[in-house]
C-alpha cells in the first residue's frame, strides 16, 4: 500500500480528469475517454499513450486500481478492464479540486475573470 | 496501413508496458488521427522508459537504458552532423529529392487506387454484359464484341427472374439541355434504375434516391443532382429539394442529393458535363426503354458464396437474345475491377521509376557516408580502443544515418507536396482524383522511406566503418586505411549507374514514342481551326427540315465572321466523338450472312473537306447541290475504298445504307479515335440528308483562334438565343488531349532521369574527389619518380572508368529484362531499340567521364614536395 508521502503534490491534468472521470462510476479505458471527451465537449482528448501511462502510473502510485466486479455484463469485450477510484485517489482529486478550487478564488479576487474573453 | 503504424509506435514502448496494455491501446489508438498518435507517442514514450530506468518497476535486466543511450546518441549524431554541415546539407537533399518523387508518386497511387472506393462492400458488386461472339470475325466489331450494353426489358426480366444477386441495376448516360435555371446548357445526365444507388450501397446525403415506381413510364419527373452539380449550381443550398430543373424543357423535381465522391466510371462519355451529372429514374426516358435499344450498363450485388459464372450462367437464360444475333452470352466481371481497369499498370510503371530514383539517392548518401568514413576512421579507432564494443559503435553510425533520412523525410515531404501539385495539374483525367492529397497514410509512407532508406544507405558504412580494426588504423596513422571502403564505394556507384541507366532508357523511349505519336499524319489540318459542338433539341426546332434550316443559316453566319476563310460542320469530329459503325451493302456484290462490313458513318456539311484541310483523291466532294430531293450520293474514305474496288476506281459504284447512295469522291484517310489509332472505313453523307440534333461546326481562320470563341458564341446565339453551346476549342487542342497521357508518362521519366543522372554524376563525381584525395601521397611519389601529369589524370581517370564499364554494362543487362513492361505504353519504338541503349550507354559514360575529369585533373597538379613534406 503506498504511502501519503508517495503522493504527487498536484496532479496532472491528464491524472486529474482520468481520476474525475472515474469518480462516479468504474470505467475501463475508452470509456474514460469518452466520458472526457463527452464532459469537455471535445476540448480534452487524450492519446493512447497518454491515457494507459496515466493509468499505469496511477495504479502504482495506488489511487486507482481494477475494479473486481464488472459492472455491464452485456459488455461487447469482456476483456476489458475496469478501473476503480481508491479512497487515496478521492482525497488527491480532493485536495487538486480544493487547491484549483483556491486558484479560480485568488483569479477572481485580482479580477481576472471580469475581463471578456479574447482581450 | 493505419495497424502498420500503431504496431510500430507500440513497439517503441518497453515491454512490460506493451504487455499490460498493449490491446487497450491499440484500441484506443484505432480511433486518433496520424499527428495526434505521433504527439502522444514523442510525449510518452520517453516518460514511459523513464520511469522503467529509475526504477519504476525493478527487472534487472542489462541495457534498461536504452532509450537513454538512443537519445544520447541521437544527440551525439546532431552534433557531428551539425560539424559538418556541406555533407549534412548534400545527403538530406539528395535524400529528400528521392523520398519526395517517391512520395508524390505514392499519393496518387493512394488516393486512386488504394483507397476504398465510396461504395458499400464494393467486393461484392458485379458488372454484367451482353456479349456477341460472332463478331469477333468482323474487324469493325470485334472490339465491342464482349461490351454489350443490356436492353430496358432484357433487365426487367434478369430483374423480376434472377436468385444469384442480392440486387441488381442498372444505368446509362446521356445529355439534356438544361433549359432552368439559368442558360441553356447542354449537361450529362445519367439514367438510372430505382434500385442503382440501393445496389451501389451509397445513401443521398439529402432527401431520397428513386423510388420503385419511379421506374415506370409515365411518373412524375424527378431527378438526383450529383454533389458536384448541387455546388456549382446551386451553392449548396439546400433549399433545392422540391424545386425543379428543366431538362429538355421537362420540369424535374429535385428529389436528393448524392454524397461528394460518388462517381461512375463510364458516365461523361458524351463530353458535355464531365463526372456531374444529373441523375433521372428510367421511367424519365422514353428512348431508351425500347426493346432494341441496348443502352445500359447493369451492376449486381453477389449473394454470399455465387460465383461470376453462375451469374452470368442464370443472366444467360433470362436476357432474351436480339433478333439478329442468336449466338449472344452473357458474361459477369468483377465491377470493381472494372473501375479501375487500366489504372493499375501506368500508375505503377511511374511508381516504380520514383523507387528506382530512391534507390540511387540511397546509394549516393551511402557514398558520401563511406567518403566520411575515410575521415573518421581515426575517431572511430580512439572510441574503439577506450572500450566502445563494435555494437555500440554501429549503433551510433546507424543513429547519425536515421537523423539523416528523417531530415530527408522532412523536406521531402516539401517537395512531395509540391510535387503532388504538380502532379495534379499535369496529370490526365483519372477517376478519384480529387481524393489525392498528402494525408496521414501518405505523411507515414514518406516517413517510412527515410527510415528505410537510412538503414539501406547506412549500414553497410556503418558496418565497414566499425569494423575496420583499431590498432591498425591507430598505427598506421589514419590516411592510409584498409581500401575496403574504396571498393565498396566502387561498387555503389556501378549501382547507382547501372539503375540510371534504367531510368534513361525508359525516358528516352517514352519521349522517343511521344515523339512519333505527335509526328503521326492525322490526315487533316488541325492547326487554325476551331470547333463548336450545338444542339438543335427537338423540343425547340420540330422536324429536320426547320433544323438544316437553322444549321444553314448559322454556317453562312460564321462563314461571313473576319479572318474566316472557311466554315462548314459535321456530326463526329476527329479525336472529340466518334462517329457510329453501321453495316451497308455493296450494289451488286451480296455479302454472305452475318459478314455485313461496318463503316463509320459522318453526316458532314457542303465545304467539310476544305475546311478540314482532308484531300479529295478523286471526284468530288459533298456540295450544297447535295440535299435531300436530289441523286443520293456519299464520299469515302481511301480505307473504304481499297477494301471493296483495290484496282480501280470505286466512282459511279453504289452502295447500299437505307437508300442506294452513288460513290461520287473518294477523300484521303483520316485518323479519327486517337493517335494510336489506324484509319478506319468511313462512309461521307451530306448532313442536310438527316440532320441530327447534335453538330460540330467548323471554323477554318488567319487570325488566333482563341479570339474566334466570342464571335462564333455570338454568331450562333444572333440565330437563335436558345441554342446550346456544349463545348468551343481548337481542334489542335483536341489532337494534343489525345496524347496527354503519353505526355505526362513522358515528361515524368524524363524528369526522373535527369534527377538520375544529375546524382549519378554527383556520386562519380565524389568518389573521384575523395579518391584522388586519398592518393595524395602515392601520386606525389608517382610525379617525384618522373610520372607525366597526363599520366596521373589517366590514371585517376581509369579509377572512375572501372565502376562506370561495369555499371553500364549490367544496367545494359537489367534494362533488357525491365524494358518488356514499357511494351504496352509505346508507340512505333521498340522496347529494345538499340539505337537507344547505345545512345544511353555513350550518354552515360561521357557522364562518368566529365564527373571524373575535374577532379582527375587535380591529381596532375599534385606538387611531390608538399605531400612529402606534410608526412
Amino acid at each position: 500500500m503506498p504511502r501519503r508521502s508517495d503522493w504527487p503534490h498536484s496532479l496532472t491534468p491528464a491524472a486529474f480528469q482520468i481520476l474525475l472521470a472515474l469518480a462516479d462510476a468504474d470505467r475501463h479505458g475508452l470509456g474514460i475517454v469518452e466520458e472526457i471527451e463527452s464532459r469537455t465537449g471535445g476540448e480534452t482528448v487524450l492519446g493512447p499513450g497518454s491515457l494507459y501511462g496515466t493509468i499505469k502510473r496511477l495504479r502504482e502510485t495506488g489511487l486507482i486500481c481494477e475494479a473486481e466486479r464488472v459492472p455491464d455484463p452485456s459488455e461487447s469485450d469482456p476483456r476489458r478492464r475496469y478501473y476503480t477510484i481508491t479512497p487515496f485517489g478521492r482525497e488527491a482529486l480532493a485536495r487538486e479540486a480544493r487547491r484549483l478550487e483556491v486558484m479560480v478564488h485568488v483569479a477572481k479576487s485580482k479580477a481576472v475573470l471580469d475581463q471578456e474573453p479574447g482581450r | 496501413m493505419k495497424r502498420l503504424l500503431c504496431a510500430l509506435f507500440l513497439r517503441l514502448y518497453p515491454k512490460s508496458f506493451r504487455d499490460e496494455y498493449g490491446r487497450e491501446w491499440r484500441e484506443l489508438a484505432a480511433r486518433r488521427g496520424f499527428l495526434s498518435l505521433v504527439g502522444d507517442t514523442l510525449r510518452e514514450v520517453p516518460v514511459q522508459w523513464r520511469h522503467r530506468a529509475s526504477g519504476g518497476q525493478a527487472t534487472g535486466r542489462k541495457g534498461g537504458g536504452s532509450l537513454g543511450t538512443t537519445l544520447q546518441d541521437a544527440r551525439f549524431g546532431l552534433r557531428t552532423l551539425r560539424k559538418r554541415p556541406l555533407f549534412t546539407l548534400m545527403a538530406v537533399g539528395t535524400l529528400s529529392l528521392g523520398i519526395g518523387s517517391a512520395t508524390a508518386m505514392f499519393s496518387v497511387v493512394e488516393g486512386v487506387l488504394l483507397r476504398g472506393l465510396p461504395f458499400e462492400n464494393p467486393e461484392e458488386l458485379v458488372s454484367v454484359w451482353q456479349t456477341y461472339p460472332e463478331w469477333r470475325g468482323n474487324p469493325d466489331l470485334a472490339p465491342m464484341w464482349d461490351w454489350g450494353y443490356l436492353a430496358y426489358p432484357g433487365f426487367e426480366r434478369w430483374r423480376d427472374g434472377q436468385t444469384q444477386l442480392q440486387g441488381v441495376a442498372v444505368h446509362a448516360s446521356t445529355a439534356r439541355n438544361l433549359t432552368s435555371p439559368g442558360d441553356v446548357e447542354r449537361i450529362t445526365v445519367g439514367v438510372a434504375s430505382a434500385s442503382l444507388f440501393s445496389v451501389l450501397g451509397v445513401q443521398p446525403v439529402l432527401g431520397r434516391g428513386f423510388l420503385p415506381e419511379e421506374d415506370q413510364a409515365g411518373t412524375a419527373p424527378v431527378a438526383v443532382l450529383s454533389h458536384a452539380f448541387w455546388q456549382e449550381r446551386f451553392g449548396g443550398d439546400e433549399g433545392v429539394l422540391r424545386s425543379t430543373i428543366g431538362l429538355n424543357q421537362t420540369h424535374f423535381e429535385v428529389v436528393g442529393i448524392l454524397p461528394r465522391h460518388f462517381e461512375l466510371r463510364g458516365l461523361g462519355f458524351f463530353g458535355s458535363g464531365g463526372a456531374k451529372p444529373v441523375w433521372i429514374p428510367t421511367g424519365a426516358d422514353g428512348y431508351r426503354r425500347a426493346e432494341n435499344s441496348h443502352s445500359y450498363e447493369a451492376v449486381g450485388r453477389l449473394k454470399p458464396g455465387v460465383t461470376l459464372p453462375q451469374v452470368a450462367g442464370e443472366a444467360r437464360s433470362l436476357i432474351p437474345a436480339p433478333d439478329e444475333d442468336p449466338g449472344h452470352s452473357v458474361r459477369a466481371e468483377s465491377w470493381i475491377e472494372l473501375q479501375r481497369a487500366g489504372l493499375w499498370s501506368p500508375l505503377l510503371l511511374l511508381l516504380g521509376a520514383s523507387g528506382i530514383l530512391l534507390l540511387i539517392a540511397a546509394g549516393n548518401v551511402a557514398t558520401l557516408l563511406l567518403g566520411e568514413a575515410a575521415g573518421r576512421r581515426h575517431e572511430m579507432a580512439t572510441r574503439t580502443a577506450l572500450g566502445a564494443g563494435r555494437r555500440r559503435l554501429v549503433r551510433q553510425l546507424l543513429t547519425e544515418s536515421i537523423l539523416l533520412g528523417m531530415g530527408g523525410s522532412l523536406l521531402g515531404i516539401g517537395v512531395a507536396i509540391a510535387g503532388t501539385h504538380f502532379l495534379l495539374a499535369m496529370a490526365p483525367a483519372l477517376p478519384r482524383l480529387d481524393q489525392v492529397s498528402v494525408n496521414g497514410s501518405v505523411l507515414f509512407f514518406a516517413v517510412g522511406l527515410g527510415v528505410l532508406s537510412s538503414l539501406v544507405f547506412g549500414l553497410a558504412p556503418a558496418l565497414h566503418l566499425a569494423g575496420s580494426g583499431a590498432r591498425q588504423t591507430l598505427a598506421t596513422g589514419w590516411r592510409s586505411g584498409p581500401r575496403g571502403g574504396n571498393s565498396l564505394q566502387k561498387g555503389l556507384i556501378a549501382a547507382e549507374l547501372a539503375l540510371t541507366m534504367v531510368l534513361l532508357v525508359s525516358g528516352v523511349l517514352v519521349v522517343r514514342s511521344l515523339d512519333r505519336l505527335l509526328a503521326v499524319e492525322t490526315g487533316f489540318q488541325a492547326e487554325q481551326l476551331v470547333m463548336a459542338r450545338v444542339n438543335l433539341p427537338g423540343y425547340r426546332f420540330g422536324g429536320m427540315t426547320e433544323r438544316a434550316l437553322r444549321v444553314e443559316e448559322i454556317q453562312e453566319t460564321l462563314s461571313a465572321l473576319p479572318g474566316v476563310t472557311a466554315a462548314s460542320g459535321t456530326s463526329s469530329l476527329p479525336f472529340y466523338n466518334n462517329p457510329n459503325a453501321l453495316s451497308y451493302g455493296i450494289e451488286g456484290r451480296p455479302a454472305p450472312e452475318g459478314t455485313a462490313p461496318h463503316a463509320s458513318v459522318m453526316d458532314v456539311l457542303p465545304g467539310f473537306f476544305e475546311t478540314m484541310g482532308i484531300r479529295i483523291m478523286e471526284g468530288r466532294p459533298i456540295q450544297d447541290s447535295d440535299r435531300s430531293d436530289g441523286q443520293p450520293v456519299a464520299v469515302i474514305s481511301e480505307t473504304f475504298a481499297r477494301r471493296h474496288w483495290p484496282d480501280e476506281s470505286p466512282l459511279g459504284a453504289r452502295i447500299l445504307f437505307g437508300d442506294t447512295l452513288l460513290v461520287v469522291g473518294v477523300a484521303a484517310d483520316v485518323i479519327h479515335e486517337s493517335l494510336e489509332s489506324k484509319p478506319s472505313a468511313i462512309l461521307y453523307l451530306p448532313f442536310f440528308r438527316s440532320a441530327g440534333p447534335s453538330i460540330n461546326f467548323l471554323v477554318r481562320t488567319t487570325g488566333a483562334p482563341e479570339a474566334l470563341y466570342g464571335m462564333i458564341r455570338e454568331a450562333i446565339h444572333s440565330v437563335d438565343r436558345e441554342i446550346p453551346i456544349t463545348r468551343t476549342g481548337t481542334v489542335t487542342s483536341l489532337v494534343l488531349a489525345s496524347a496527354r497521357d503519353a505526355r505526362f508518362r513522358a515528361l515524368l521519366l524524363a524528369v526522373f532521369a535527369a534527377c538520375a543522372s544529375l546524382l549519378a554524376c554527383a556520386g562519380v563525381f565524389g568518389v573521384t574527389s575523395r579518391a584522388v584525395a586519398q592518393r595524395q601521397k602515392e601520386l606525389g611519389v608517382r610525379k617525384a619518380l618522373g610520372a607525366g601529369a597526363g599520366g596521373l589524370v589517366r590514371l585517376s581517370l581509369l579509377g572512375a572508368a572501372g565502376p562506370g564499364v561495369v555499371g553500364v554494362a549490367s544496367g545494359l543487362v537489367i534494362t533488357l529484362f525491365t524494358s518488356g513492361f514499357l511494351r504496352g505504353f509505346l508507340f512505333e519504338v521498340q522496347p529494345w531499340d538499340p539505337a537507344t541503349y547505345g545512345l544511353v550507354a555513350g550518354v552515360l559514360m561521357a557522364i562518368v567521364f566529365l564527373a571524373a575529369l575535374f577532379p582527375a585533373r587535380k591529381a596532375g597538379r599534385v606538387e611531390p614536395m608538399e605531400v612529402l613534406r606534410e608526412e
